[in-house]
């Protein structure tokens, strides 16, 4: 047997489970966006595609998504780093009680999104300690932050979530980081924050980069946070296909199926715009 | 060898899943009730249902499982389920030719009864076989689910009813009809929502507006039409649009389902909560979620009500059983035990006329509770579904007039 066989025969269980689960999936859902599988399955037919790029609703809810995931992923990652580095620089005494950045690595997405309603809602804690402290006069007067319909409960829960990821990732390789180049450049006058722009940022950006692509992506299909924190409009796609497909009458089937395809397209998308870059980044 | 292990364990596994479809062949006659109940004994049925509600489940496991075990010697086995997730399975099997399914009984509800049969997925009809059918329901007061006639395709086994909820010692003057709840609200800015459709509850709290809207149900009853459809729907946003600076958050965003608007209600930002189970206050009274103080109430022609059935899907591979737990169902004691709030609360489907008169005073008696409503009251304003092409309409067209700025 030759060698390469070989190796395509001893992967061939998780291969065919990966090839059954993930191209399958796609193949149905690509067929069911074009009426060819599924309640309305018959002639091939673009209609479902037609209803989406004729409502505007749509499109408002595209770029509110892409907004959302942005915004969140850009924040996670440039808290992460900075608490990374505060992190890193503590006495080694105070570092292990900083194992407690772990916890939301921990908590399943929809804890994060059930703590953040217990916290930012109109009778959460923050209301509550606004109110003893006698910041607010009732606790009807604090913001409805919850329900402003900006997406403030969706972003604060991803940023939460995520931002212990990235420091998990930017520490890991500030550790690799030799303590003579630190000590070397603060010899030679560097402030920390010249520390933080000329040496650490240049030395966790593959970490940063890495970690960004990940959560962004994630929170462009994420679907449990914008369930519980959504408002009324516009609405994360994540919940949009979820009500198409299981909330409605059979018929919009097709629609749910489409934008899953262009879910799924413009993940691509963007990891191709990302690896490219990448490349052009190493050369 | 060693190293393929694992790939003959793959193959194993594969093949012992695909011997599983096993099923008993059946020969015996599905119009003969005495028969199918011998036919049906040491079997096994499979019911599939929604599976949302812990007390509902726990009802069927316990109450109607022990039931069909000591009665018909049947085991219950109950699968929960979205009914457009099974109808789709089963239109998939039709598609392919399957002829012996996985599913013998199913909850389904009016939407997917109406795509289920126009895709000629159901067997029967059926329901003139089973003999608590014939004894104790009121053949009237079943012809249609959500506008589509029945004809013996699905039997009925729950009745629901759609009320307000408020509470007693925070609001005093409740409103009458919409057009005092219009008021009510105009002079209580943010204190009245409702959740947004396609939202079960949020969505029949808009087909009520619709009715009222449109001088009340029998504008829409028998087949939808599109004229008055539009016509309708032209009324309807005229009102809705009127109440919509006055709703909870300037009505910019609205609860996403019920359970949402209840923890507003629950914590005080809204007065009002609504709920398509007459029971539902009680309920959470009970389990000290709401205070004592809470009741229900409906407004003119608003006691909106719908019928729950179950169906049995053209390849029921176990249909005599089917038929045995659907008959049961029926039965006044699954009925009472079902009526009772500590178990579902839900409505029973018999005429309690044609029961014996201990069973009469059983079914008045259970009905109780500070926060249910009389029957005899829910009747009274009871006003039925409207066909369900107007759901999809109506939802549709509340996304684009509604939630634009």
């Amino acid at each position: 047997m030759k060698k390469r066989t070989r190796i395509v025969l001893q992967l061939s269980p998780l291969l065919s489970i990966f090839i059954v689960l993930l191209a399958g999936g796609f193949t149905f859902t690509l067929l069911e966006s074009v009426h060819l599988t599924g309640f309305s399955a018959g002639k091939f037919s673009l209609a479902a595609y037609r209803i989406l790029f004729t409502d505007t609703q749509f499109t408002a809810s595209l770029l509110y998504t892409v907004f959302i995931a942005l915004i969140s992923s850009v924040s996670a990652v440039i808290l992460g780093t900075i608490l990374a580095a505060v992190i890193w620089r503590l006495p080694v005494s105070f570092q292990k009680w900083t194992v407690v950045y772990k916890i939301p690595l921990i908590l399943p997405h929809i804890t994060i999104a059930f703590i953040t309603i217990l916290f930012l809602g109109r009778t959460g804690i923050l209301s509550r300690i606004g109110y003893h402290l006698g910041l607010i006069q009732t606790m009807k007067a604090f913001p409805n932050i919850l329900y402003s319909g900006k997406g403030i409960g969706i972003i604060t829960a991803y940023v939460v979530k995520e931002t212990s990821f990235v420091i998990l990732m930017v520490l890991g390789l500030l550790f690799k980081l030799s303590e003579s180049q630190v000590q070397t450049a603060r010899m030679l006058g560097a402030s920390r924050f010249t520390l933080f722009t000329t040496v650490i940022i240049p030395f966790t950006f593959p970490a940063v980069r890495m970690s960004f692509i990940i959560i962004f992506l994630y929170s462009l299909g994420g679907f449990d946070i914008p369930y519980i924190l959504s408002e009324s409009s516009p609405e994360m796609l994540s919940v949009s296909i979820f009500s198409l497909y299981f909330k409605k009458d059979l018929i919009h089937r097709p629609e749910a199926a489409a934008l899953l395809v262009i879910l799924f397209l413009l993940s691509l998308l963007f990891l191709l715009l990302f690896f490219k870059k990448e490349r052009h980044y190493e050369v | 060898m060693k190293k393929y292990w694992y790939t003959v364990v793959f193959v194993v596994i594969g093949l012992i899943t695909a011997g599983c479809s096993r099923t008993k062949s059946e020969t015996v006659d599905l119009a003969d009730f005495e028969a199918v109940s011998q036919a049906a004994r040491g079997t096994t049925v499979t019911f599939y249902m929604w599976g949302g509600s812990s007390e509902i489940n726990t009802w069927v496991d316990t109450v109607v499982g022990k039931k069909l075990q000591d009665e018909y010697a049947i085991t219950l086995k109950r699968v929960p389920m979205d009914a457009g997730i099974f109808i789709n399975k089963l239109l998939t099997e039709k598609r392919a030719g399957k002829e012996k399914g996985t599913m013998d009984l199913l909850w389904i509800n009016g939407e997917n009864f109406k795509n289920a049969r126009e895709a000629d997925l159901l067997y029967g009809p059926y329901t003139s076989v089973l003999p608590n059918f014939q004894k104790y329901i009121d053949p009237d007061s079943v012809q249609t689910d959500f506008g589509y006639p029945v004809e013996g395709y699905e039997a009925p086994y729950g009745k629901a009813y759609f009320v307000f909820e408020y509470d007693s010692s925070r609001t005093s003057v409740i409103p009458e009809n919409f057009t005092d709840l219009l008021s009510w609200v105009k002079e209580h800015p943010g204190r009245f929502t409702y959740p947004r459709p396609p939202d079960f509850t949020g969505s029949a709290f808009v087909r009520l507006a619709f009715y009222a809207a449109n001088g009340g149900y029998d504008a829409f009853a028998g087949k939808f039409s599109e004229e008055k459809a539009t016509k309708g729907l032209n009324n309807l946003f005229i009102y809705l649009k009127e109440l919509k600076p006055y709703l909870w958050q300037q009505g910019k965003v609205y609860p996403r389902d019920s359970a949402a608007l209840d923890s507003l209600f629950e914590q005080g930002e809204v007065d009002f909560s609504m709920n398509y189970n007459a029971a539902h206050a009680q309920n959470k009274i009970n389990a000290g979620q709401y205070p004592e103080s809470v009741r229900t109430f409906v407004m003119e022609q608003s006691a909106l009500y719908n019928l729950h059935f179950t169906a049995i899907p053209y390849n029921a591979p176990n249909k005599a059983a089917a038929l045995v737990l659907s008959n049961l169902l029926m039965s006044p004691e699954i009925q009472l035990s079902k009526s009772d709030p500590a178990n579902w609360g839900d409505l029973t489907v018999l005429n309690t006329k044609k029961l014996n008169p201990e069973m009469q005073k059983k079914f008045t008696s259970i009905n109780s509770g500070k926060a249910i409503l009389p029957l005899a009251v829910l009747y009274k304003e009871g006003v039925p579904e409207i066909s369900a092409e107007y759901l999809d309409v109506i939802e549709t067209a509340w996304e684009k007039e509604m939630l634009k700025e």
